[in-house]
């Protein structure tokens, strides 16, 4: 039985543009972009055109054609994105696709032979550059990561930026150089001094651009703490580097300039790919699981076509090698798709897209033999973090009044959601869940594994449910069984030994008043017996309760213990904070685990110094007893501690659902022993 | 004293281990030998050559094929299988693949290239081979169930296209050679080698059991890449296969990255 909430609608986000068309044109944009860009490479290669001059800028153009127009056409498919991203996106989207297409004119113009539209074709890679590379100096950095500028007064940078970029983009295409190709090839259109003046211009004003974007890149970090200040610092080290590669070009011998830029150029998208993958920039798991799938089946298609056709081949003529691997690639395009889909699926969330995994895995988990039933609710929530990569996990069961959490795992953030453990047909607890993080829910395919999930671990929690109302009845038990003592202790002290201590001075009188020999006797009988009967009702009430408890309280009592226990050759301290009020069974509890650990600590450790702490949290009395004796690897011969008083000790705090634990000192000298009692109990607070 | 709140901790060992008998060390020693004593003298051949300069105009091959390459997948294939075999545990699915498209890449590599003593090569990798899956007290368990990686894949299908159309100019390049390279068949080596690593690729993208086998690919593409622009060997090839074993690197650590923090 599961419960999903409804929750709100992912699109409504502040700002969320929908932009179906718009979506679509990105898609096509950056595809032509890495067509483009490939197709550059390819042509160079073909052409043999490496060591021509102008060769190795294609490199960096088509590096930057690879990588930020495909990142600016996935985050344009972000769920829930603000105009400002979309803006951010679509400066990355236009650099990718301007720097493909000049890498491309320029490639075609390096190897291409004498025509009629290679002029044209440098006139437009003459400037083409520009809108690709310059805004990765200027416009990136400054809108990034929100697509909004800093403050107000960075538009001034802003505007800058976009008109420097008009005026060296004018100048270079009018710019008379001649294009050095494998045919040297000149321009239509030039006008050398319109190019130089305007390309001084854009010069003087690009230069305090780019340094004004860094700059806000710079105050941007500052500004920010956590997560966004590590998605600004990813990408402030790259613009750094990149433009310091830049500024050194010419200083560094080419071509290892153009390939240090190149390498530079690639690390922005990187950069923000980190910012994207592993600090939730722009929340665009989807969208990156698309991107994903998409880009490694084209690549895996790619490949099966050029091997089918490489090995078909060396056998058959070249058309039935094209036509045998289409027909390969083409059947194994669905096949391809679904596994490789599975494989995002499974990177990205776990294995919710394979349910039997995870029910089996779960199963053999708590069929694990040695396992206890107490671990389980962890198991379960380990399970679910581990195999479905949620946000957290955590189980709850159900008591008579309440709630209480057993086991959980991840970290919480968000709404949980709440998938209910049933066991014939009784609510025996919850699990629930966090989405996620970029996620607003838990998606129906989680939510039906979770379901599953539910269902196995159900039977387990209600044993455990069963225990947990066992430990309430015993902790009920024991709180009642102290309340009597008590009670039971102050009647016979206050009654039955008052009463018995009158009788004794009635008779003392008497045998002062008589002389009679037999009469004396009797009296004499009668004094020594009801001192007998005071002796008892004494011990008998001293067993109940530690007589310095309510005589003196449980500090002083602590206290008093401590100074009687402790010696010449054995120091015993001791530091009691201001105790709080707390329930009969609860004080005896104490009294005697620290007394017993105190008694261990000072006999049987060969301890110089025993210290006893007693503190004190909104929840617990702390108890602490450390000593620097031998340890726990106590040398043989040594007298042994007594395990009955551990097995006490460990008893007495658990029968009022508190915690005991025995460890070794840090560094192996001593021991620690800690208890932890609770300062409310079910029942009994006096 | 003893902690009273220990929890039992019953660890399940994931492979079980336990000491082979005498006998059974013995034939692994004897077997181990046998299969490790050629490509370690191969490699302390090679490595010389290569300090030492001899026939320095087949550096390349001495570093990748026909070399250093080539014995570490030779040899790094045995030694983990003889290792876990001396320590009685079972040897794990990556290295009995391992092992296994080694010997199976060479044998189909060998029949298409058949110069040079090739088949001979390879009947005594698959005889010594052989031998030493038999001394194994327990085989690695070759079924794994089938998960499709998706960085993995195309890094292993972009490898498939980059290699295989040079595994066939290798071969052919082999058979066709005379003199010095049909004795010697360093291009047998080139062919055997780079499938070998395309096909390691491919199984560690299909096999979640045989991931680690992608690093064989992301190593050798780039040493190969490496080496094939220090000696000359065609500089858009290797520039090629150099960027193919950059990708790998990258892809892995980045694939790995992905699915940790999330």
């Amino acid at each position: 039985m599961t419960t999903v909430p409804e929750c709100a609608d992912p699109s409504a986000h502040p700002g969320a543009v929908s932009g179906g068309f718009l979506s679509w044109g990105s898609l096509a944009s950056a595809t032509v972009a890495v067509l483009a860009a490939a197709a550059a490479l390819v042509v160079v290669t073909a052409g043999d055109a490496w060591g021509m001059g102008p060769a190795p800028q294609v490199l960096v153009d088509a590096v930057v054609g690879l990588t930020y127009a495909p990142i600016g056409a996935v985050v344009l498919h972000g769920r829930s994105l603000d105009r400002g991203t979309r803006s951010l996106a679509w400066v990355l989207l236009g650099s990718g696709l301007a720097s493909a297409l000049a890498a491309f004119t320029t490639a075609v113009a390096l190897t291409a032979p004498q025509g009629p539209l290679l002029p044209h074709l440098v006139q437009l890679q003459s400037w083409l550059w520009v809108p690709g590379f310059v805004p990765l100096l200027t416009l990136v950095p400054l809108l990034y990561p929100s697509g909004l500028l800093p403050g107000t007064r960075w538009r001034l940078a802003f505007v800058a930026s976009c008109a420097g970029m008009v005026l060296l983009g004018v100048g270079a295409a009018l710019y008379p150089d001649e294009f050095p190709g494998r045919v040297p090839i000149e321009k239509p259109v030039t006008t050398l001094a319109l190019a130089q003046g305007l390309t001084l211009v854009a010069a003087i004003i690009l230069l305090p651009s780019a340094v004004a974007a860094f700059a806000g890149l710079f105050l941007r970090l500052r500004r920010s703490t956590g997560l966004r200040r590590r998605q600004v610092a990813v990408l402030l080290v790259a613009v750094g580097l990149l433009g310091l590669v830049t500024a050194l070009q010419g200083v560094v011998p080419s071509p290892a300039d153009l390939a240090a830029q190149a390498l530079a150029v690639a690390l922005v998208p990187v950069a923000i790919g980190v910012a994207v993958t592993r600090h939730r920039l722009y929340e665009l798991d989807t969208a990156l699981c698309r991107a994903l799938v998409a880009a490694s089946l084209t690549v895996c298609l790619a490949g099966v076509y050029l091997t089918t056709f490489a090995v078909v081949r060396t056998v058959a003529p070249d058309g039935i090698g094209t036509a045998l691997a289409a027909g390969v690639t083409g059947v194994l395009v669905l096949p391809l798709a679904r596994r490789l889909s599975e494989g995002v699926d499974r990177m990205f969330y776990g294995d919710r897209a394979d349910p039997y995994s995870v029910s089996t895995r779960l199963s053999s988990r708590l069929s694990r033999s040695g396992l206890d039933v107490a671990e389980i609710p962890q198991t379960v929530c380990d399970a679910v973090v581990e195999a479905l990569r949620l946000g957290s996990a955590s189980v709850l069961v159900s008591l008579e009044d309440s709630e209480r959490e057993l086991a959980a795992s991840g970290a919480s953030a968000g709404t949980a959601e709440r998938f209910a453990l049933r066991h014939r047909g009784d609510l025996v607890g919850w699990l629930a869940v966090t989405p996620r993080p970029g996620e607003v829910r838990v998606d129906p395919r989680d939510a039906e594994i979770l379901a599953v999930i539910a269902d196995q671990a159900a039977p387990a929690l209600a044993a455990l449910q069963l225990h947990e109302q066992l430990q309430r009845s015993r902790e009920s038990l024991v709180a009642a069984r102290e309340e009597e003592r008590l009670r039971l202790r102050r009647e016979l002290h206050d009654g039955l030994g008052a009463t018995l201590a009158g009788l004794r001075l009635q008779v003392e009188s008497a045998q002062a008043l008589v002389s009679d020999g037999p009469a004396v006797r009797l009296l004499d009988h009668a004094d020594s017996g009801v001192a007998q009967a005071v002796a008892e009702v004494r011990s008998i009430t001293d067993d109940l309760r530690p007589p310095a408890i309510d005589e003196l309280g449980l500090a002083r009592a602590l206290t008093l213990l401590a100074e009687r226990l402790g010696s010449d050759r054995c120091a015993v301290e001791v530091e009691i904070c201001d105790l709080p009020t707390v329930t009969p069974a609860v004080e005896v509890a104490a009294y005697r685990i620290a007394s017993e650990a105190l008694a261990n600590a000072v006999r049987h450790s060969g301890a110089g110094r025993v210290r006893l702490e007693v503190g004190r949290d909104g929840t617990s009395l702390h108890i602490r007893v450390t000593d620097d004796g031998a340890g726990l690897r106590r040398p043989s011969g040594a007298a042994s501690g007594s395990g009955i008083g551990l097995a006490s000790m460990q008893e007495r705090a658990e029968e009022i659902g508190g915690s005991f634990e025995l460890t070794e000192a840090p560094g192996g000298r001593g021991t620690v022993v800690r208890a932890a009692l609770p300062l409310t109990t079910t029942r009994g607070a006096r | 004293m003893t902690t009273t709140e220990a929890t039992q901790k019953q660890t399940i060992p994931s492979v079980r281990s336990s000491r082979p008998s005498r006998g059974r060390r013995a034939a692994l020693a004897v077997t181990g030998f046998l299969a490790c004593a050629l490509p370690t003298v191969f490699t302390i051949n090679i490595t010389r050559m290569l300090l030492t300069g001899v026939e320095s105009d087949h550096q390349f091959h001495q570093l990748t094929g026909q070399g250093l390459i080539l014995m570490a997948l030779w040899l790094g294939s045995l030694v983990p299988l003889l290792r876990a075999g001396w320590a009685g545990r079972r040897p794990s699915t990556l290295q009995g693949l391992l092992h296994l498209t080694f010997m199976a890449t060479g044998t189909v590599c060998s029949v298409f290239a058949p110069g040079g003593g090739a088949p001979i090569l390879m009947g005594i990798i698959v005889l010594t081979g052989g031998l030493v899956w038999l001394a194994l007290p327990q085989r690695p368990r070759l079924r794994s169930p089938l998960q499709l990686d998706p960085i993995a894949a195309p890094l292993a299908l972009v490898a498939a296209a980059v290699f295989t159309p040079y595994v066939i100019a290798q071969e052919r390049l082999q058979n066709a050679a005379t003199g010095y390279h049909a004795q010697n068949p360093h291009y047998f080596d080139m062919a055997w080698m780079t499938l070998a690593l395309t096909v390691l690729c491919v199984l560690g993208a299909l096999l979640p059991a045989a991931r680690g086998l992608v690093a064989w690919l992301a190593a050798g593409a780039t040493v190969t890449g490496v080496a094939g622009l220090a000696f000359g060997e065609g500089t858009t090839w290797s520039l090629i296969v150099l960027a193919l074993g950059l990708a790998t690197t990258v892809g892995v650590a980045v694939g790995d990255r992905l699915r940790r923090s999330r």
